[in-house]
């Protein structure tokens, strides 16, 4: 393999709901003309409020969903056109975790048996199959829970199994919707250990789409921010909370309850909601909600462009401004 | 003093489960004055929900209270007959939930919904285009844009966030004496959450609602809430005025909660987790049910169940705690190792 990016998205859009002759609305742009690169090995955190099309986002760049525009490119593979035979290696080398892990395995299926299944679909030679109890053991599970059925799982218990399941492939890539959704804390911190630690161990890659950005300077290396479809902020995790160059960046880090009852907020930090996609607000997506724009942001689309550094780009005419107003 | 709006003393509730009982409940006592808002707050299992929902009587098939006394608003709740009851739900007690999409009616509209909760707990005939105007204007001040076409959607034609906000609206308008939030911005983002949050402010702020917030996110109770209790396996094992409370945390667990909040603030390589899990509650251990994962724990700990002790200006329920307790006589005081 070459040494290039591990996954490359150019210019990918991905509508729904496209005008027919019953609906004549026009299509939900879930997401609108998004670049975005993993390196091997880079661990990536996607954040935004929900319907800003993060999900959307990894589904297209596994294939799950349709593009209708542009191109993807996951380790050396084009994603969209591909034969049958050229995705299945795809998906060899990219695995996803799902939201919710009793939707995700099968309720008739032995824990052993979901996690052997992928071996089989695969025709994994034996000699490189991990057994039952290596999988388990690598997920902090014990061998007793082999023959029990995913209902008798455990939330985090489950989303072990999935863990195990989707790294059972040695994949470059794994891709996590949501991983903790649902746990208590403590459980979910032990699911982000986890994953993290799996992730070094193993040498792979992984983006997860998460809306705590409490736990992110931890599972991430690097962060995208979407708003709206649209990635509005991306670059180095802690630089990038600790000074937002993109307003919306600003404002979900203020949102963040402190736990830290002298520390309380009488300000709202965003007031609204995420507009429709079916019609996107003019110029700057986040024009409405923003408390400093500009009538410029009404009509030109801001572009994601370097800023403060060449791995850090924001797409807000104002970045500049934004981040002079924070102390440094 | 004034009397408080909520007053649990001794709550035990049961589930049956298959032919086992749980039991989720274990001699609460709790208090809320009115205008106060408490928080109470633990990890799933804990009972929190379970304890929300007696208060109304709205406790799922199978669960049982089986002991204790509920006092909402000077009325005894489990002593009150069906008509009783349904008229301490709404003006004298309201509740919301994590998902509201389950409590609202999803064949009428939201507007024709939140009227009809008023109206039928109204005690002067207010005029229908009266109700109306309420009705849209309480969805106006809970934030939802364009309330009048909100009014006439139906519940699935709203976003999660909204959907909320109509729960909310709709305390608005009822004004009760005591609201209780079962977990209401779980299932919401940040910038939602912090608007809900303002909200339940405000209701209270303006009509001196006295809130019951059930959650497991001590970042939200630090915004919120004026006194704590934290549970853990049925019982209720420490409370404290909220700046004591994340100041001086009493009880093991409760240390053990704050140390696992994580904040981007922070750096390490591995983010604080609580080891073990919560015990059955069909076969709780004899002892402090926090023992097995208590960092802290002596054998002691193990024989009998601590009771609830001064602590920090709190109460705590911790041998720690007690004086009088074995647990500091110096032959004992040699630390058992967790296993973890």
């Amino acid at each position: 393999m070459t040494g290039g990016p591990l996954v490359t998205m150019d210019a990918v859009s991905t509508h729904f709901n496209a005008p027919s002759m019953f609906d004549r609305r026009p299509p939900v742009r879930a997401v609108e003309a998004v670049d975005f690169v993993v390196e091997p090995g880079e661990r990536v955190a996607l954040v935004g409020e929900s319907g800003s099309g993060k999900t959307t986002l990894v589904r297209t760049m596994l294939g799950l969903t349709h593009a209708s525009a542009g191109t993807v490119h996951v380790a050396g593979v084009n994603v969209h056109e591909s034969s049958r035979r050229t995705r299945r290696r795809l998906r060899r080398s990219a695995q996803m975790i799902y939201q919710d892990p009793h939707a995700s395995l099968s309720p008739r299926h032995r824990v052993r048996a979901l996690l052997t299944e992928p071996h089989r679909i695969h025709r994994i030679p034996a000699e490189q199959q991990w057994s039952v109890e290596e999988l388990l053991d690598m997920v902090e599970l014990t061998d007793e829970q082999a023959d029990k059925f995913p209902h008798e799982l455990s939330g985090g218990q489950a989303r072990r199994v999935s863990i195990a399941r989707a790294l059972s492939l040695r994949p470059k890539l794994l891709v996590a919707d949501e991983p903790t959704a649902g746990l208590d804390v403590s459980a979910a911190s032990a699911i982000l250990n986890l994953i993290k630690r799996l992730s070094q161990q193993m040498d792979m890659a992984y983006v997860m789409v998460t809306h705590n950005l409490n736990t992110v300077t931890f599972a991430a290396d690097r962060i995208a921010v979407m708003y709206l479809g649209t990635i509005v902020e991306n670059g180095p995790v802690r630089d990038v909370l600790e000074r937002p160059a993109h307003p919306y960046t600003q404002a979900l880090v203020d949102a963040l309850p402190e736990p830290d009852p002298t520390q309380r907020r009488d300000d709202l930090p965003l007031p609204g909601e995420v507009p429709s996609a079916r019609r996107p607000p003019s110029g700057c997506r986040f024009h409405p909600r923003c408390p400093i724009a500009v009538d410029r942001c009404t009509d030109e689309v801001p572009l994601l462009t370097p800023i403060v550094s060449a791995d850090r780009h924001a797409a807000c005419h104002l970045s500049e401004h934004v981040l002079e107003e924070q102390p440094t | 003093m004034t009397s408080p709006v909520l007053d649990i003393a001794g709550l035990e509730a049961t589930y049956r489960v298959g032919g086992t009982e749980r039991r989720a409940l274990h001699g609460v006592d709790l208090q809320v004055a009115p205008r106060e808002i408490v928080g109470v707050v633990g990890e799933s299992g804990c009972g929190k929900s379970t304890l929300a929902s007696a208060i109304l009587r709205l406790l799922p098939p199978g669960g049982r209270i089986t002991r204790g006394r509920i006092t909402v608003d000077n009325q005894p709740v489990l002593e009150l007959d069906t008509e009783q009851m349904r008229r301490i739900r709404g003006p004298g007690a309201a509740m919301i939930f994590q998902d509201p999409f389950t409590s609202l009616n999803p064949a009428f509209t939201v507007g024709y919904q939140l009227g009809l909760a008023c109206s039928s707990h109204a005690s002067d005939g207010a005029s229908t285009s009266q109700l109306q105007a309420d009705v849209v204007g309480a969805l106006h001040r809970v934030g939802i844009p364009d309330p009048e076409r909100a009014a006439q959607a139906h519940p699935h034609q709203l976003s999660g966030g909204q959907r909320q906000r109509v729960m909310i609206a709709m305390a608005l308008l009822l004004r009760p004496r005591l609201l209780i939030a079962d977990e209401p911005t779980s299932a919401l983002d940040v910038t939602l959450e912090a608007q809900i949050l303002r909200l339940l402010r405000e209701l209270r702020d303006e009509h001196g609602t006295a809130i019951l917030f059930v959650s497991h996110d001590l970042g939200s109770v630090a915004q919120l809430c004026d006194r704590v209790t934290i549970m853990y396996a049925g019982r209720v094992v420490e409370s404290n005025g909220v700046g004591s409370l994340y100041a001086t945390p009493a009880h093991p667990y409760t240390r053990a909660l704050l140390a696992a909040a994580p904040t981007w603030r922070r750096d390490g390589d591995e983010l604080a987790t609580i080891p073990g899990r919560p015990p059955s509650l069909t076969a709780p251990p004899p002892g402090c049910a926090f023992a097995p994962r208590c960092r802290d724990a002596r054998q002691v700990c193990e024989a009998g169940e601590p009771s609830l002790v001064p602590a920090a200006g709190g109460t705590a329920r911790c041998l720690i705690h007690d004086p009088a307790s074995a647990y500091h006589r110096s032959s004992e005081a040699s630390a058992r190792e967790v296993p973890r």
